[in-house]
């Protein structure tokens, strides 16, 4: 079984894509934010937008997201116009990962410092490692006008 | 088995180790925020009569705890969970003597070394605008380690 099957069970027979080599240098929530030239998180040693509390709760990362023009939104159903990412937590409610919806409603995600993903459903890299999905939040796409 | 494999085989805290160890200086456990003396390759005699390279030593046990560490977080997403992994957390707790393992293995690998390196040294080198860039912070910890003669 592949090493991504096992860490991540529900990707098995899901379809998934692999869509980029390993790349150390951003991680899930820099993908999130279309940002490829490092790491977003809230510690001393990352990025993390002015201004936003550097505290591990999903209130940080909506507030590092709203300044990003996304605001919380109910689902992560395709939405005409809207582009979404969704935020994932453990069962102590601290954010795990985080995952932005394409136009064709795929969900894609950088896994840790490894692979980027295409996953069909957002379920599919929750689990064990990234707990389940927490909140959704939503922004016009830039090409809706 | 060479003598210095058979060496890296022995527990880093083992008593007879630390009791025949030559340390970097008299007061090794006294180092402040900064460490300051120069680290070189330090032979020792163990009671067995093995001279034995103290530095290899812990750069052997740097690099099975990197690989360990690379190994279970090597999908996690969270960087709070990546350095509360317990061989992350031992690779600090080998203090000071492992400055030149991690600062040589984060320029030629890139991994993400820099809470450790912080937590060990008390510094951060990096400025509020190149945080999260992991080349501009690693130039930034390798400055700072030929700055303190810890890297040539």
């Amino acid at each position: 079984m592949p090493l991504l099957e096992r860490a991540f069970p529900n990707l098995r027979g899901s379809g998934y894509v692999i869509t980029s080599p390993q790349d150390k240098n951003y991680n899930c929530i820099a993908w999130a934010a279309g940002d490829t030239s490092r790491h977003w998180w809230p510690t001393p040693f990352s990025y993390w937008p002015p201004g936003v509390a550097r505290e591990l709760t999903q209130t940080a990362f909506e507030e590092a997201f709203r300044r990003l023009q996304y605001e919380p939104c109910a689902d992560g159903g395709i939405e005409d116009r809207f582009e979404k990412v969704a935020l994932y937590a453990n069962q102590s409610g601290a954010p795990t990962h985080m995952a932005r919806q394409l136009e064709s409603g795929a969900w894609t995600s950088k896994l840790g410092l490894s692979e980027d993903i295409r996953h069909n459903s957002v379920g599919a890299v929750e689990g064990s490692i990234y707990g389940s999905v927490a909140r959704y939040f939503r922004r016009l796409r830039s090409s809706a006008g | 088995m060479s003598s210095a494999a058979a060496f890296c085989e022995t527990p880093i805290l083992d008593q007879e180790w630390m009791d025949t160890a030559i340390w970097p200086n008299d007061h090794w456990y006294d180092f402040g925020p900064i460490v300051s003396y120069p680290i070189t390759e330090t032979h020792t005699e163990s009671h067995s009569g093995r001279s034995v390279p103290l530095l290899l030593n812990v750069d052997h046990v740097f690099q099975e705890l990197a690989q360990q560490w690379e190994a279970e977080t090597a999908y996690l997403s969270s960087i709070h969970e990546m350095v509360l992994n317990a061989a992350y957390q031992r690779i600090i707790g080998l203090g000071p003597l492992v400055l030149p393992s991690l600062l040589r293995d984060l320029k030629q690998t890139g991994r993400f070394w820099f809470w450790a390196l912080a937590a060990i040294t008390g510094e951060n080198p990096v400025p509020e605008e190149e945080l999260g860039n992991i080349q501009q912070m690693t130039e930034r910890w390798t400055s700072w380690a030929r700055e303190h003669g810890l890297l040539e």
